[in-house]
């Protein structure tokens, strides 16, 4: 059945609808051409045929014949949807002034896919799905399937890659204008990810705050809430201002203003403590607002002066081609910890060999030696070997525009779904369990770590998840203040009406949201403790 | 005590990393707004900076008037291209002891004038040359119909209008409502549209106005442009002249931190000349390498700097 909608899918996208578009220019609209419209041999006639013989292969009896034949169809129709369309656009691009009316400017003509290659694609991938399940029925293991699933992607990429498709106009433009954007794609996944460990850590913290104490549950969680409707434009006009003037201060003033705020808070905090009994019960609230604003600040300070340095070091660290070698070294280190942690759960090694457990840990100590080699490299190459009191805060990356005003927003705006999934993690576990636990002597951060974080951890990752997908979609926005990603390409590309650059940099960022999802999701699985996995 | 010289320790390793000698000129840093000619002009600012041996980071696509204003006058960028009609309606409004006089707005020299003596006193900004061009608010139609009609200029089209040729007109809410958009050009052509010949579009900018015009939806006949836009070419349009300066002059000027120009005097030399001879035509073709051919902006304007001699190959 499956792949009888599938097939009607690609057919009926063929037949009705034009499959490309011939534009005299980048922003002039196009002629549309249908598939069938297309002079010259059968082949375009022979691809629309072979939309529909899914149709009949559906009612093909045996499973097994029926699945290959579903799969090897559905693979061809993706392939040759692509390729046919190209092949005839640059036959038609050859002759183009014929094509239009007399003044229309021709300049760069090109191909744009249009809606009849959508829907081949999607019916193509739709018979190729139903050939897939039918090869699971009938018994054929995982790795069979992958590879079957996986040809007419990979024949695509090897096409993209060999310049066979570099007709169509989103190929042209990102030629024309694409060097950036393997840059700009590289900053989008790191403001994502940074503003996830900074949100994750602040969120964890307030969560668990807000469920423990139920003064402060709802001012928490309305706070946060709140944040998510600030416009972005608003946040960013806000911070711009007192990170402009923070960047102006000399580093080493800063450090011993910090280092003098610091000292204050906790002499306060101490002086607070001894005489917290002793003051009347009025006033008992406010001195702890008072410790808590005079720690605040600092720490504040210091947060954003790391994470936007960090970010700073990492970007230079990504963009240095003399460190590749470390890089992937690293890389590859923190890639090899799952495979050890998998291995020895897979095969049991843990109990086979002695020093097992400890010995997973090695891939991560040299990915963390590796990690450091690189953060001084990239702070000696961003700092540029100048005098410490000639450095501003600005060198350190802490500016109005740029990275800094945007890792503080997107920090902001992962805070909902990790504080509010935090709290209704812990919130919901059987308390009796927690009980119990007392009952066995567990002190509170062995309750914490052993009882509460384990079952909250599916929510909690949920929340992480959500984070995540919603911050690839808001990074795109950083781009109205200077800080690039892959928002440079979609602003200027709604700007300008230019679907191409629009799509250059939305694509990118789809594909990103689905790895993040499924990298989560395989985290989530792996870190899941396996006590609660069953239920 | 242990735990002090631990500290101790720590930050002499710190201070000794950091404290390698030599010093440094800072960049300058080159902004521009969020779109194609805003681009244009940051990426000549550029080339023709990097041509002269200056140290240059550039900033452009940066985002809205509003960041690149801020960020100008926070010093957290040094030069953008702004426009002296932006500058005039936005900037100043909140100076206590002046108003921008009424027909300032449409007078090019006064316009400059002003917003220049006002930024530098105000802000330490300077205005360096202005551009003869003039990107402001105007219409457009199609080639066809432009010829049928024979609509040139806004004379033309007010005496179309007033002798009941049918009009509809596809216009962003912002210039169909201020008083100093379509109001202003029926006051000073002497023509009336209802609101049933305007097509308003919310939030529309001239990209997606010329689309409607383009694609003739519901039957759009005339459509709010930029004067200077490239897209214009590419659809073949006609943008109508405005010889009673019914609209500011916009004019493109490089605004730059008096600090750093007084750091580096050179710049207005070198950029000087070039946004002199960025006229209209200069401007719109430009725009239109970029935005209808499709070449990268840096490529479109050193190839542009080269040919006119700006900078060496």
């Amino acid at each position: 059945m499956i792949a009888l909608l599938g097939g009607c899918v690609a057919s009926f996208g063929f037949f009705f609808l034009p499959v490309i578009e011939i534009k005299p220019n980048r922003l002039a609209s196009g002629l549309p051409v249908g598939l069938l419209e297309i002079p010259g041999d059968m082949r375009y006639l022979l691809l629309f045929l072979l939309a529909l013989t899914p149709m009949l292969l559906a009612f093909l009896g045996e499973r097994n014949r029926r699945g290959w034949a579903l799969a090897a169809v559905g693979n061809l129709i993706v392939i040759l949807t692509l390729y046919l369309p190209a092949l005839a656009g640059s036959a038609y691009l050859i002759g183009a002034e014929a094509l239009f009316e007399a003044g229309t400017r021709i300049s760069n003509p090109r191909i744009l896919t249009s809606a009849g290659i959508a829907a081949g694609l999607a019916g193509g991938y739709i018979v190729l799905f139903a050939g897939l399940l039918d090869l699971e029925e009938s018994g054929a293991s995982r790795l069979v399937r992958g590879l079957a699933g996986a040809v007419g992607a990979f024949v695509v990429v090897l096409m993209l890659a060999g310049g066979t498709l570099d007709v169509y106009s989103i190929m042209v433009e990102y030629h024309s204008r694409g060097e950036t954007l393997a840059l700009r794609f590289l900053e989008h996944i790191v403001f994502v990810l940074v503003a996830l460990a900074a949100g994750l850590i602040v969120g964890i913290a307030l969560g668990l705050w807000a469920s423990r104490d139920a003064k402060t549950e709802d001012t928490i969680l309305y706070t946060v809430g709140i944040i998510q409707t600030i416009p972005s434009l608003a946040l960013f006009g806000i911070l711009l201002v007192p990170l402009a003037r923070l960047g102006d201060a000399r580093f080493l003033s800063l450090a011993r203003d910090w280092l003098l705020l610091a000292g204050f808070a906790l002499v306060a905090a101490l002086v607070l403590r001894r005489l917290h009994a002793r003051l009347p019960e009025r006033t008992r609230q406010f001195s702890l607002i008072a410790v808590f604003i005079l720690a605040l600040i600092p720490l504040a300070l210091l947060a954003v002066l790391i994470i936007a340095f960090g970010f700073e070091v990492a970007l230079t660290i990504l963009t240095m081609t003399e460190l590749a070698l470390l890089r992937s070294l690293t890389g590859l280190a923190i890639f090899v910890f799952p495979i050890f942690v998998w291995a020895g759960k897979r095969f049991d090694l843990e109990r086979k060999l002695p020093h097992y457990r400890r010995l997973r840990f090695l891939p991560l100590l040299a990915a963390a030696l590796g990690g450091l080699a690189l953060l001084a490299q990239g702070a000696g190459e961003l700092l540029g070997g100048r005098e410490l009191a000639a450095l501003t805060i600005r060198d350190f990356g802490v500016s109005g525009i740029g990275t800094a005003p945007a890792i503080i927003a997107l920090t902001l705006y992962s805070l909902l779904p990790l504080v509010r999934n935090t709290y209704a993690g812990l919130k919901n576990i059987d308390p009796a369990i927690i009980d119990s636990g007392k009952g066995m002597g567990f002190t509170a951060a062995q309750s914490f770590f052993r009882i509460e974080l384990p079952l909250a951890f599916p929510v909690i990752m949920a929340g992480v998840r959500n984070a995540a997908i919603s911050l690839v979609g808001i990074a795109a926005v950083a781009s109205i203040i200077g800080a690039g990603a892959l928002g440079d390409f979609i602003l200027l590309g709604v700007n300008s009406t230019s679907i191409d650059q629009i799509l250059l940099g939305t694509i990118p960022a789809v594909l990103l949201a689905v790895i993040l999802d499924a990298g989560l999701k395989i985290l989530e699985g792996l870190l899941t403790s396996p006590g609660i996995r069953q239920a | 005590m242990k735990k002090v010289g631990l500290w101790l320790l720590i930050a002499g390793l710190l201070v000794s990393a950091f404290g390698v000698v030599s010093a440094q000129d800072s960049p300058i840093r080159v902004g521009s707004k969020q779109f194609t000619e805003q681009i244009v002009l940051g990426q000549i600012i550029v080339a023709a900076l990097e041509d002269a041996g200056l140290d240059v980071v550039d900033r452009t696509n940066l985002g809205g008037t509003q960041v690149n204003r801020d960020a100008l006058v926070n010093g957290e960028i040094d030069i953008y291209a702004e426009y002296t009609g932006t500058a005039l309606y936005n900037y100043f409004n909140d100076v206590p002891w002046y108003d921008i006089p009424q027909e300032a707005y449409g007078h090019r020299v006064l316009g400059y004038a002003l917003v220049s003596s006002l930024d530098a006193a105000i802000n330490d900004l300077v205005w360096l040359a202005p551009t003869p061009a003039n990107n402001t608010y105007a219409f457009a139609v199609t080639a066809a119909f432009a010829e049928e009609n024979g609509l040139y200029s806004v004379i033309d089209m007010a005496d179309y209008v007033n002798d009941g040729g049918f009009v509809y007109l596809a216009t962003g809410d912002e210039f169909a409502q201020r008083p100093d958009g379509i109001a202003s050009f029926e006051e000073t052509y002497g023509f009336d549209l209802t609101d049933d010949q305007l097509l308003i579009i919310s939030n529309a900018t001239p990209a997606q106005t010329e689309q409607a015009l383009n694609e003739g939806a519901n039957n759009v006949n005339f459509a709010m442009a930029y004067s200077t836009d490239g897209a214009l070419m590419a659809y073949n349009f006609v943008v109508l002249d405005d010889p009673f300066g019914a609209q500011p002059i916009y004019a493109p000027t490089p605004v730059i931190r008096g600090e750093v120009i007084r750091a580096n005097p050179e710049i207005a030399g070198i950029l000087n000349p070039i946004f002199r001879a960025l006229d209209n035509v200069a401007l719109q073709t430009l725009n239109a390498e970029v935005e209808v051919e499709g070449l990268n902006p840096a490529d479109a304007v050193r190839a542009w700097l080269q040919a006119s001699g700006f900078i060496g190959n």
